[in-house]
């Protein structure tokens, strides 16, 4: 295990997501979201799918990604296109938002939560009211 | 052999500590003190690690003062060991440790200890990874409640439960600050850290003077601290300062354990990841 870790990434930082860990993401996300597709680009890794707005019923894109060199240390970003709201994203698009997280118990599962309860409070119908 | 005078209180120590390389990441109230506690001890290396500069309002409970005050902190605790030790090396990186490289951090030479002082959930993670991937003892101190109660981990990898076995506890109980606007303008921004909280400076050395304690008896195990405080068993202390309708006895330690075996440092632990996922996400909706 620690062999694994001892692998620097391409920024010299150490690779502190480990095959295990990653495999055991993929199979917690194949189990509950099967839609969402892991991906792997550079020293980046992830999961890609769509979440339907619960009043527009429109499909939003959300991206979750996280770095080798720090995940599961520290917590996912998350990107939702299009924006139903302006303000809650920070300057290269990643959602703004506090999860209290803890590496033994966190997930890619448990983040996509905040993409759930984001378009729970800001996804409207077409019409901007609440759809029956 | 001829011992430096300054350590004739405490010749034996000295002298097995002189070779002794530790790493402190937070060189805050804490940090200081532990780090100034470990030049008058006689640790002969150290490798300081933290990113703020000395302000006015850390001089209450600091141990630099006020001809500090506008330098980054490493800097200024790097003078102030050596005018205790002329000898010590100091590396002093200034500098977020979420950003600092592992090569950048031991410069050739691996820490016999790495010290937990800072504010940040984030860095401690972090610094608990390096702990397990380069099988390096760790300690980490801090305390809650205005400094009334302190609180001090540690971790000797494979042997005992790690920083994350414990944090799942504190991490759902810090009280992390709910929303700050700088989260939307500064990319360096860091939401883990814990708001500063008000607390007495002797309620913290109380804190540190018990944690230096576990320190001497990590960095020589071998020794009469190492071998009566480090039993791998009870890593996690409590000291009582003055909370004094806490259920813990005043001014005193309650050592506890904790559970070994986290998704962090153990992967048989990895299949637990999805149970406690919020019952919302049981029932996905994803098109």
């Amino acid at each position: 295990m620690a062999s694994t870790r001892r692998l620097l990434g391409e920024e010299g930082k150490y690779m502190t997501l480990s095959k295990a860990r990653w495999e055991a993401e993929c199979k917690l996300m194949a189990g509950l979201f099967p839609d969402f597709k892991p991906y792997v680009e550079e020293s980046l890794v992830g999961f890609r799918g769509h979440l339907q707005g619960p009043r527009s019923g429109r499909p939003y894109s959300v991206v979750l990604r996280a770095a080798t060199t720090e995940y599961p240390l520290l917590v996912p970003t998350v990107f939702i296109h299009p924006r139903p709201e302006p303000q809650y994203h920070e300057a290269d698009g990643q959602l703004s938002f506090l999860l209290k997280w803890n590496p033994a118990r966190g997930s890619f599962a448990r983040t996509l939560l905040v993409a759930f309860r984001y378009l729970q409070e800001f996804d409207r119908s077409e019409e901007g009211g609440e759809s029956k | 052999m001829t011992i430096d005078p300054v350590f004739a209180r405490n010749p034996r120590e000295a002298e097995r500590l002189k070779e002794k390389h530790i790493l402190i990441v937070g060189l805050g109230s804490g940090g200081s003190a532990l780090a100034l506690m470990a030049a008058r001890a006689g640790v002969g290396r150290f490798t300081l690690i933290d990113p703020d500069e000395l302000a006015l309002e850390n001089i209450g409970r600091h141990m630099l003062s006020r001809e500090f005050v506008g330098q980054p902190k490493v800097k200024a605790l790097k003078r102030a060991i050596k005018a205790v030790n002329p000898q010590a090396e100091v590396r002093a990186i200034a500098k977020d440790f979420r950003a600092v490289r592992p090569a950048e951090t031991f410069n050739g030479t691996k820490p016999d200890l790495l010290i937990g002082a800072t504010d940040s959930f984030g860095c401690e993670s972090m610094l608990n990874a390096l702990s397990l991937a380069e099988e390096i003892p760790a300690i980490y101190a801090g305390c809650w409640g205005e400094a009334s109660v302190g609180e001090i981990l540690y971790v000797i990898p494979g042997k005992t439960p790690c920083f994350e076995c414990f944090a799942r506890f504190r991490k759902d109980t810090a009280p992390l600050p709910a929303d700050d606007p700088r989260k939307y303008t500064d990319p360096d921004y860091d939401g883990t850290r814990v708001p500063a909280q008000a607390g007495l400076w002797p309620n913290l050395l109380v804190i540190c003077g018990i944690a230096f304690q576990l320190i001497l008896g990590l960095l020589d195990p071998e020794g009469d601290r190492g071998q009566s405080l480090i039993d791998c068993e009870h890593t996690l202390w409590l000291a009582n300062v003055s909370a004094y309708d806490s259920p813990l006895q005043p001014l005193a330690v309650t050592f506890a354990r904790v559970e070994k075996g986290c998704a962090v440092c153990d992967e048989s632990k990895l299949a637990e990841l999805g149970k406690e996922l919020p019952e919302e996400l049981s029932t996905p909706t994803s098109t």
